[in-house]
């Protein structure tokens, strides 16, 4: 990719640490980009029950799954995620109503949710009731994120969930994040 | 990002030196702009606002950025040309 564009690169995926953002510039990317990591923050206002799942969760606690939205997406394995993987097509009613509720949320009008529903299935080759689910992911989404409600089981993480194991404040990680990747990169050179 | 990037987050993000990124693609184009004003309450650093180019209302939040003088728009899918002209 750096050797394909001309712009900035900004490597995604994993990334947590200093050592993370040396490696990145040194294969040639002009930053890093984290999600996780930032998600475990002390400025992060995902409620602190659902921040403990997260530090509780180890390397092999996660998985990519397309039973939540029909998109791949990787999340904290839960009893919901495995739910959704076993049966994916039988929660219809249910996957309804959220829709129903999704539309409300972010205003959008009948029209306009057939209107996407038939782009995302142009672009995503979905069934109906594939699409119904996918509008019904972002509140089980919200109700765990938000919400804090822990028995609704769909977190999103990163692959490095599993190494990241304190709640910063966005100031003090950055520091030390960039204090460790100056010390690899002398390291390096020395 | 969605659920999670909000303006705590993004200005905590800004005052520490990062780039923070609005998850705005969950919520309405309002409550975008409620965001918008609440991160300008806690930072003067620059800050980035995500938009999905499959959005409904992709024109509306797309003026709303350039008016609000967001410094940064971060795509979800690949825009058009159209939209990043």
């Amino acid at each position: 990719m750096i050797d394909a564009v001309d712009v900035p690169v900004i490597a995604a995926g994993g990334f947590h640490d200093g050592r993370g953002l040396a490696a990145a510039l040194t294969w040639g990317a002009d930053g890093i980009a984290m999600g996780t990591r930032f998600l475990l923050t002390e400025d992060s206002r995902v409620p602190d029950a659902i921040k403990e799942i997260y530090l509780e969760t180890p390397v092999t606690g996660t998985v990519v799954s397309r039973a939540i939205d029909g998109a791949p997406q990787r999340v904290i394995r839960t009893e919901m995620v495995d739910d959704l993987e076993r049966s994916r097509f039988t929660r219809m009613p249910l996957a309804v109503l959220n829709a129903l509720r999704f539309r409300r949320l972010t205003g959008t009008s009948f029209r306009d949710l057939i209107r996407e529903g038939r782009a995302m299935r142009k672009n995503r080759d979905l069934t109906w009731s594939q699409l119904v689910m996918a509008a019904n992911a972002p509140m089980l989404t919200r109700a765990s994120m938000v919400g804090g409600d822990l028995g609704v089981g769909i977190l999103p993480t990163g692959q490095c969930v599993g190494l990241v194991e304190d709640l910063p404040s966005c100031a003090d990680l950055v520091e030390e994040i960039v204090t460790e990747a100056i010390a690899a990169l002398d390291r390096l050179s020395s | 990002m969605g659920w999670v990037a909000g303006p705590s987050l993004v200005s905590g993000t800004a005052n520490a030196g990062g780039l923070g990124i609005l998850a705005a693609a969950t919520m309405t184009l309002d409550e975008m702009a409620e965001a918008i004003v609440e991160i300008r309450r806690r930072t003067d650093r620059p800050f980035g606002v995500n938009v999905r180019p499959d959005s409904v209302d992709i024109g509306e939040r797309i003026e709303h950025l350039i008016s609000a003088e967001v410094k940064v728009a971060s795509f979800a899918q690949a825009p058009g040309v159209e939209m990043v002209d």
